[in-house]
């Protein structure tokens, strides 16, 4: 343990740390996101970015289809330096993973409503798009179990059944990514998401006075706090589970006020991954700073499309201002 | 006197002391060096100005392969066994407190050399955010270093009485 | 001391007269400009914000044309690899600089190419693949616009693993009865099948290899046999290339031609941004605008200088900075010890009204470089290196700084070289005697000398170290600080010393400095003095406080026991009735865990030592690259010999010049900055940093016989 701590995690990281180290200061910062917020018209933003690495995948765009093909072409990119920068491949598959269950999703839904699946995947994931879409029996194992159970099922398929599924199988391959990664940050970040999607799940589900068995179905095991230990709140009311929760638990700290605004939760949620993410400037080598990176790109592209597609389509700066996510730096 | 100590000759002992610095002290610079050269070459992939700013701090956990070797050399020229043709005369006893003078070398430079690399990479990290402070960041490093010198100077000092007490 | 004055400017000037001023303040280049030094609104102005936005457009522009070039620039200056390359305009040259219609044509060329370069390697990668995969139908000689089949036979094209080939034929004869395959031959592990079926059964077909590894592949934009449409794309791929290579000579050419003026022009066009982005700490009123800034005492004649021909519409204020005032740091030393400001500007400029560190450390850094690196011989090539790269080498003013860093470094070394009378490390039996005339010992030989001087070369360093903190506390009127202090410090050292070097009198000055720093440590003697008490409780202190002074002579010079036993018993006294005396008490214990704290001046003396070992270990090495070289000499004979050991010895006694160069500049630098500088330095002043242009790859030269003149100071 200490031997690879100290000497084969430095070595095997420290390529992507440099590059990193590099990359992190031409991240944007708050002034610009202040500018993008002020810039009156989409061109304007464009401008502000021309300099900064999105520049160039900005060029010419000018429709939201536009900005959401340069955007998932700056997020390949930021994929390709995973590769590129020799991580192990349990970390790779940890980032790029999600669009995999993410395009299954869409396939299985629009196999449910009878539509045409070629616009709704997304070109990020392990799986290539032609495969994904390709015949059943050629998928790779860990979809194809999931499309399978769901084609033997036939009529009792219904989206939400898609949805948790899918999703609970990303959450225990994402886990089982991050053990495999043999990295501790790693694995507290996919515990950490987990225990996020399930505090979710379950104030959702007490908002809408579910049964507790119905919602105990949602909860997904792998997250610092177990599902029977969160469902014995169940029986509280809503704004006391948020007290409970503020006290302790991944959302120590955080105003009751703030968690029961269920509508701005996934703010709150980044927010939290940012805070567990900055941990990780305090380490100097190791995967830690390889990751907060990645995640503080992948929540920065995330910023841009919200800001980019809003004032194209003309949402109020001071909507997209509340919307804004604490920022890694 | 004893020629034997714990079965091994003199000469055995103070080999395997010098074997012993030198081997610490190069294993622990390589991986010093392994460490913050990776990360040496993925800023100057990003940014390759930065070159002749991280070059020095990949360069510092070598030092400590020196002071391997030059604790080799004290030993072999100490007691008469460098470039010589016949054999010295070291008693078992003698050889064996060589042996131990040549540890501080041994393991500290072993340590503190791969613990120089990971703070190197730290420095490195603030290279790369700031060309500027390329001369502060070469000072945390040499802090780690000034415990190799430490055993350096502690092997010599050893090497030095036993060579006045028994070479005289 | 050497922290150059400071005045503090306040010009107010007509909004009209603004960018004259700015203009005039720029050529200047004196005037350090701060914001927020008021309360004033920033000035607004659309023009300048238009301007401004304008010159993002252009820079932008011009940096890519600088980026686009630039792949295509080679530098003939030498060592252009390790050196960034500068380019020499003369100010005016600067200033004139300016997009102009040329500009624009060549950007939209360099776009122009910059597309089509980037475009055609799209397309040449498309036709490899598709070469690639049109390779193995190659053989078959059927129209890829027949591939589909005709009215009753169907065709399937497609590929499958190599090693399941049997196993899916086998499937398929299994599924339908009535099919061919045609097997081509492989592409890499797979092979390409033609399958033909009647129509009828073609669902079947598809339905049989849906399930197994087979891929489909088509090419439906192409027509003709699969050889010919290998041959077209092979003629496309040489056109491509031509093409290619047309546009890179092109490319190369405008490089040649334009690269030199687009990096001018881009600096340029940043520096005139930077000049309207300084507007935004002036501050506004309505017809007027307010500039703060601070400029160094003897600069301010050139300030005066510039605005005196707008005296009309211009008024300059300049005063001494107040006490809540943090003006920029310029260091002023004579040039000699200029190199050595090197350092200081490494850990952080000097606050205002500290002491500048520089003299200070430069006389130690000198010699302590030399100890590290002691040989003539490693001394002089630094020197010769040195100057070269000063001289003959294109580079910065910070690098022309450090060089003459390394210069002196070289000097110290070949000093200390002559003293320990090692020339390239060669054996003493070899160097010619008249040499060691001024040799005074061998580090070798007398490890322990080496060792004793470092310790006390360390000691002399952190002597004026707490000597210098003493004084500033004095001047700043805090005496009894001082005492308290540094000064204490020293009184306890002194008398160690004295203890050490008069063996009668050890104990006595030992014990005697010791209850002398208690006393002065603790400021017991202040302690009646600041307490409210009757006189009869201060009377007690007093004599509380003679008595300890009694105790420690007693103790140091041989008293009667009595003496101890008066102290023991006011001390309990004291301890039970009087408050001063219990305050004196608790003085005197603070004091002692303030002597206590002295121990850690002993790990810095110790760590002087590495000077000492980082002399011998260059020494060493240099030793046994000598040796080596005569080892090869005796292995392959006079003639070879000497060839192969000349280039050992001087390839060894490289590269250990350089690492030890490394620790030589690392180590004497952590001594100034962790053992003397935590003594009492702070730093953290800001530099001052006048508006003028900030240049990268461009040097600036001042126009010839123009009024603005040099840097002359």
């Amino acid at each position: 343990m200490f031997y690879r701590k100290s000497v084969t995690e430095p070595i095997r990281y420290g390529y992507a740390v440099g590059r990193v180290r590099v990359l992190e200061g031409r991240m944007l910062s708050g002034g610009t996101y202040e500018r993008l917020l002020d810039a009156p018209s989409f061109t304007e933003q464009r401008r502000v970015l021309s300099d900064s690495p999105y520049g160039r995948f900005l060029e010419d765009v000018e429709t939201v289809e536009d900005i959401e093909r340069g955007l998932d072409r700056a997020l390949d990119e930021l994929y390709g330096f995973l590769v590129t920068a020799n991580l192990p491949l349990p970390v790779i598959r940890f980032f790029r993973v999600r669009y995999d269950y993410a395009n299954l999703e869409a396939r299985l839904k629009a196999e449910l409503l009878g539509a045409p699946v070629d616009d709704l995947l997304v070109g990020l994931g392990t799986i290539p798009v032609e495969v994904m879409r390709g015949p059943a029996a050629q998928l790779p194992k860990f979809v194809r179990d999931i499309y399978m159970a769901f084609a033997d099922e036939g009529s009792e398929v219904s989206e939400e059944r898609i949805t948790t599924t899918v999703d609970r199988a990303l959450f225990a391959d994402l886990s089982e990514s991050a053990k495999d990664s043999k990295s501790r940050f790693l694995a507290g970040l996919a515990a950490l998401m987990v225990d996020l999607a399930n505090l979710k799940a379950l104030l959702r589900a007490r908002t809408k006075n579910w049964r507790a068995p119905d919602a105990a179905v949602l909860l997904l095991e792998g997250g610092n706090v177990s599902g029977a230990e969160l469902m014995k709140l169940y029986s509280s009311s809503v704004p006391e589970i948020a007290e409970a929760l503020a006290k302790r638990g991944p959302l120590k700290g955080v105003s009751a006020e703030r968690i029961v605004d269920l509508g701005n939760y996934d703010v709150l949620a980044d927010d939290l991954v940012v805070r567990y993410l900055k941990r990780a400037r305090m380490v100097a080598a190791g995967p830690e700073p390889v990751i907060g990176y990645v995640m503080a790109r992948q929540a920065e592209v995330m910023m841009l499309r919200m800001l980019l597609i809003g004032r194209l389509s003309g949402v109020p700066t001071e909507v997209l201002r509340r919307r804004l996510r604490e920022r890694y730096e | 006197m004893n020629e034997l100590f714990w079965g091994m000759s003199g000469m055995t002992w103070a080999l395997m002391g010098a074997a012993f610095a030198a081997i610490g002290g190069g294993i622990g610079s390589a991986i010093g060096i392994t460490t913050i050269s990776n990360t040496a070459s993925g800023i100057v992939t990003e940014d390759s100005e930065k070159f002749g700013r991280v070059l020095p701090l990949a360069a510092m956990p070598g030092t400590q392969g020196i002071y391997g070797l030059i604790t080799a050399i004290l030993v072999l020229q100490f007691f008469e066994i460098l470039l010589q043709t016949t054999a010295p005369n070291i008693p078992g006893e003698l050889g064996f407190k060589i042996f131990l003078s040549c540890l501080p070398v041994a393991v500290l430079c072993l340590v503190t050399a791969i613990y120089q690399g990971m703070t190197a990479v730290g420095a490195a990290g603030m290279v790369a955010r700031r060309s500027e402070d390329s001369g502060k960041a070469l000072i945390f490093p040499a802090l780690v270093e000034t415990y190799a010198v430490f055993a350096l100077i502690a092997t010599i000092l050893m090497l030095f009485s036993l060579r006045g007490i028994y070479m005289g | 001391m050497a922290v150059a004055r400071m005045l503090k400017v306040t010009a107010i000037s007509h909004a009209s007269a603004a960018e004259e001023l700015v203009d005039n303040l720029r050529k200047a280049g004196v005037l350090d400009i701060v914001e927020g030094a008021h309360d004033l609104p920033t000035p607004h102005s659309s023009a300048v914000e238009e301007r401004i936005a304008q010159l993002d457009e252009q820079i932008a522009y011009a940096q890519f044309v600088v980026e686009f070039l630039g792949r295509y620039h080679t530098s003939d200056a030498p060592f252009s690899s390790f050196i960034s390359e500068k380019f020499h305009l003369t100010e005016d040259e600067f200033y004139a600089l300016d997009t102009d219609e040329a500009f624009f044509d060549l950007y939209g060329e360099c776009e122009y190419l910059s597309d089509h370069l980037a475009s055609m390697e799209r397309q040449r990668e498309r036709l490899r693949s598709l070469i690639s995969e049109l390779q193995p139908w190659a053989p078959l000689h059927l129209q890829i616009s027949q591939w589909r089949g005709t009215e009753h036979v169907m065709l399937l094209t497609g590929t499958v693993p190599a090693s399941e080939g049997e196993a899916i034929r086998e499937h398929l004869r299994g599924a339908v009865s009535e099919v061919t395959v045609e097997e081509l031959g492989a592409v890499g592990s797979r092979s390409a099948w033609v399958v033909m079926a009647h129509k009828e059964h073609v669902d079947d077909v598809r339905a049989a290899l849906h399930l197994t590894n087979f891929t489909e592949v088509a090419f439906p934009e192409l027509s003709d046999y699969p050889a010919e449409e290998i041959s077209v794309a092979q003629e496309q791929l040489k056109d491509l290339a031509n093409d290619t290579t047309r546009m890179l000579e092109r490319a190369k050419e405008l490089s040649d031609e334009h690269y030199e003026h687009c990096v001018g022009l881009a600096e340029a066009l940043v520096s005139a941004r930077d000049i309207l982005l300084v507007r935004e700490s002036f501050g506004a009123t309505e017809r007027t605008i307010v500039i703060s800034g601070w400029v160094t005492a003897d600069k301010r004649g050139r300030l005066e200088a510039v605005t005196e021909s707008m005296r009309t519409v211009v008024d300059l204020t300049l005063e001494q900075p107040g006490p809540e005032d943090k003006p920029p740091i310029e260091l002023d030393n004579p040039a000699w010890l200029r190199p050595f400001e090197v350092l200081t500007d490494l850990y952080g400029r000097p606050q205002y009204d500290e002491v500048d560190p520089t003299p200070l450390m430069a006389g130690f850094f000198f010699i302590f470089f030399g100890m590290a690196l002691a040989d003539v011989g490693y001394g002089l090539v630094l020197l010769i290196v040195a100057q070269l790269i000063k001289r003959k080498l294109d580079v910065g003013e910070g690098v022309k700084r450090f060089m003459d860093l390394l210069t002196y470094g070289g000097v110290a070394s070949m000093l200390l070289g002559v003293v320990t009378g090692s020339y390239f490390a060669v054996d003493a039996k070899l160097v010619p005697d008249f040499l060691l005339t001024f040799k005074l010992f061998d580090p070798l030989e007398d490890i322990m000398l080496f060792l004793v001087i470092s310790v006390a070369l360390g000691v002399v360093h952190i002597l004026l170290g707490l000597m210098t903190r003493a004084v500033v506390q004095i001047r700043q009127g805090d005496w009894r600080g001082a005492v308290a202090g540094h000064l204490s410090t020293i009184v306890l050292l002194a008398a160690i010393t004295a203890g050490a070097l008069l063996p009668g009198a050890t104990s006595a000055f030992i014990i005697g400095g010791l209850g002398l720093t208690l006393l002065l440590k603790g400021r017991v003697l202040e302690v009646p003095s600041q307490v409210e008490a009757p006189v009869w409780d201060k009377a007690l202190g007093w004599a509380w406080i003679v008595s300890v002074v009694a105790f420690f002579a007693a103790a140091a010079i041989g008293g009667p026991s009595v003496v101890s036993q008066v102290f023991l018993v006011l001390t309990a006294v004291c301890l039970f009735i009087s408050r001063t005396g219990r305050k004196a008490i608790v003085s005197m214990l603070v004091g002692a865990y303030d002597t206590y704290g002295m121990s850690g001046l002993i790990s810095d003396f110790l760590s002087y030592t590495r000077l000492a070992a980082l002399g011998l270990a260059g020494m060493l090495v240099g030793q046994v690259a000598n040796q080596l070289g005569t080892i090869v000499m005796q292995l392959l004979g006079p003639v070879a010999g000497l060839v192969f050991a000349v280039l050992v010895v001087v390839i060894l006694h490289s590269i250990n010049l350089v690492i030890n160069l490394l620790g030589a500049f690392v180590h004497p630098t952590r001594l100034q900055f962790v053992e003397f500088f935590s003594k009492f330095y702070e730093g953290g002043g800001r530099n001052y940093a006048p508006l003028s242009p900030k240049t990268k790859s461009v040097v600036l030269h001042p126009q010839v016989g123009s009024q603005e003149g040099g840097k002359t100071t």
